[in-house]
């Protein structure tokens, strides 16, 4: 009787002292998943899937498609930033990563990076987009329109910000670049460096684009021809469009 | 008949006994006295309908007569003792005589105590109650050890169940900490372990920030193949993420070919300038070494370099849905204006970099430079190399 006592209680400790052990591991792991998904708000959603699937671990398995890059960035922010208060600057970022932001998920785009005042969208990748050219257009015409709002509002602050865009597509290798301890998924390709400096080149309120761009997106804007310009980095000079609005559907 | 509820350790009046007799008269007397003191009594006449009332009614004593026709006491007795749903009901030998060798018998085959015949009334209800007491105790003891193997199976289920819990979460946390390697390893310790107060919360510091790049990296990008672009630029991060770790810089961000580099943020470092002059350094000895392997090949690509120290407001920019982590302020401009300028093989510092580290380095002023988004000139100086 005494050693069926004994057996069975002994059972009984060794499973529940198991059981707390269990129970402990389970929560010190949803602490840690959850600790380790913050860093999901830092990268773009299909990335970060991406990244979560084990898809693009291999710095070498790249893959070539054809994109539409589209880099906007604002007029006088570097003498802006220079002179204004830090909570001024951050707060007036804040409206315009917010207000770029939705029209960067409103048309299916992908950011690749923030580079201060600098925005840098992806289309086609890796979200596969139907018409990413004019899905790009369509945004950045929008952003156009909305950060036109913000900068009278900045303006009456006494802030002059303008917004600029520059858009480029053509085909790149797209997938993790970098190193060992720091990785990132990124787009390589002249397209890219096209987009920037278009950008550069954009004079408050313009939306340049590539001639390639151009030739993918008359039928829906309207848009004038600039000529040629020398962009530093390009062997040849290029054409470029300013695209001044979206014909009616 | 089904098994009756016991209230542990106590001897009920109502416990019931299993008389075996195949004399009426003998049975017959046992069931009045037994009755009287309040049992509840079942009756068997021979071995064969003992052993089948036993199995049926689970009595909690039984009173065995020893002499019987064909199964005698001593062969229902063991047989009963042999039993695992009777094994520990008590058996109380009956017999005509104390007949030291029917009792010797009946001890071996699992007998737990006698009486002799006549029955003294007395005798009988003492022993009866004396058993029914060791037969109340095994019951508790083996309810007991029943809702503990209850609990225990329980337990073992919700084991298995935790048990899978904590493998799916492994996975998912395999998962998950893949994201890691996307991000500097002090920003994503920051990210991943900070406190309740956000580590990226915008702070003013003054940093040293490094921007590097390819010199005709865009050229080479248009004409060569995306392999060889590739593979020229896995190398390239490669050696340059080495030099960058090792001089605990972080990668705020690539940009194709370019890169930019902090000292002094995410986590605070001393010396950042010092840090920052000496990886470049070793950053353009590198890259000069792969531009003559690369000169081989046909691509002409050298790295420039630009390095400006200054406060800048630091945190996560961004929106709710896609944050970044980056840098506010005219530093990572002007360093990126001096790559900008920098020729192949070249570092150029700001004033402010260059009268941080002055003592360390060998230094030509290069004059005023007019640069894109800056109202004033700026004096840099091109970096020849470290002293010494």
């Amino acid at each position: 009787m005494k050693s069926l006592q004994e057996r069975v209680l002994h059972q009984a400790e060794e499973l529940s002292a198991w059981n707390s052990r269990l129970e402990e591991r389970v929560r010190e792991q949803v602490a840690q998943i959850e600790r380790l998904s913050r860093l999901k708000r830092f990268v773009s959603p299909k990335i970060g899937e991406l990244i979560l699937a084990g898809d693009v671990e291999d710095p070498l398995q790249t893959h070539r498609r054809e994109i539409t890059v589209v880099f906007t960035d604002l007029r006088g922010f570097t003498a802006f930033s220079d002179s204004a208060e830090p909570e001024e600057v951050m707060s007036v970022l804040r409206d315009y990563h917010g207000t770029l932001g939705r029209a960067v998920v409103a048309h299916a785009g992908t950011i690749e990076h923030f580079a201060g005042d600098g925005v840098m969208i992806l289309f086609n990748d890796p979200l596969a987009v139907a018409e990413h050219e004019f899905a790009a257009i369509r945004m950045a015409v929008d952003m156009r329109t909305e950060v036109t709002k913000l900068a009278a509002d900045w303006s009456r602050r006494g802030h002059d910000l303008a917004f600029g865009v520059g858009v480029a597509n053509g085909f790149a290798t797209l997938g993790t670049i970098g190193f060992e301890g720091r990785r990132d998924y990124g787009a390589i390709g002249p397209v890219c460096n096209l987009a920037a400096r278009l950008c550069s080149e954009a004079k408050a309120g313009q939306i340049l684009v590539s001639k390639r761009m151009h030739g993918r997106i008359e039928q829906h804007v309207v848009a004038e021809p600039l000529g040629e310009l020398a962009l530093k980095g390009f062997h040849r000079n290029v054409q470029a469009f300013n695209v001044t609005g979206l014909k009616p559907a | 008949m089904g098994r009756r509820e016991y209230t542990p350790g106590v001897v009920r009046s109502s416990a019931r006994i299993l008389v075996v007799d195949d004399t009426p008269a003998n049975v017959r007397m046992l069931e009045t006295l037994l009755r009287r003191d309040g049992y509840e009594v079942v009756v068997a006449r021979d071995g064969e309908e003992a052993l089948s009332a036993a199995r049926e009614t689970q009595p909690d004593l039984i009173l065995l007569d020893i002499m019987m026709p064909k199964i005698d006491g001593i062969e229902v007795c063991r047989r009963l003792k042999a039993d695992p749903a009777l094994g520990f009901t008590p058996i109380i030998m009956v017999t005509a005589m104390a007949d030291a060798k029917d009792l010797v018998a009946g001890f071996e085959a699992g007998g737990d105590d006698y009486l002799t015949k006549p029955v003294d009334r007395q005798a009988l209800a003492t022993r009866v109650k004396s058993m029914l007491r060791i037969k109340a105790l095994h019951d508790t003891v083996q309810q007991q050890a029943e809702r503990l193997e209850a609990q225990s199976a329980e337990l073992a289920r919700w084991n298995v169940s935790l048990e899978e819990r904590v493998a799916q979460q492994l996975a998912e946390l395999e998962k998950v900490g893949r994201l890691k390697r996307f991000f500097s390893p002090q920003l994503a310790e920051l990210i991943v372990n900070g406190g309740a107060d956000d580590p990226l919360k915008s702070h003013r510091r003054e940093v040293t920030v490094v921007f590097l790049d390819l010199r005709g990296f865009t050229a080479f990008a248009e004409v060569a193949e995306p392999e060889e672009v590739m593979a020229v630029l896995h190398e390239y991060h490669a050696r340059m993420g080495e030099l960058i770790l090792a001089h605990q810089g972080t990668l705020e961000r690539f940009t194709g070919d370019g890169m930019m580099i902090f000292f002094n943020d995410p986590v605070p470092v001393p010396n950042p300038g010092e840090r920052a002059l000496r990886m470049t350094v070793a950053m353009r000895d590198r890259a000069e070494e792969l531009a003559a392997r690369w000169r081989k090949l046909g691509y002409e690509l050298r790295a420039g370099i630009g390095v400006a120290q200054g406060f800048a407001t630091i945190g996560a920019i961004g929106f709710e849905g896609r944050l970044d982590y980056g840098a506010i302020g005219t530093v990572t401009n002007l360093a990126a204006r001096l790559c900008g300028e920098a020729q192949g093989g070249q570092i150029l510092i700001s004033q402010r970099v260059h009268t941080a580290v002055a003592e360390l380095v060998d230094a030509e002023p290069i004059g005023e430079l007019n640069l894109s988004g800056f109202h004033r000139t700026v004096t840099a100086f091109n970096v020849r190399g470290l002293k010494g």
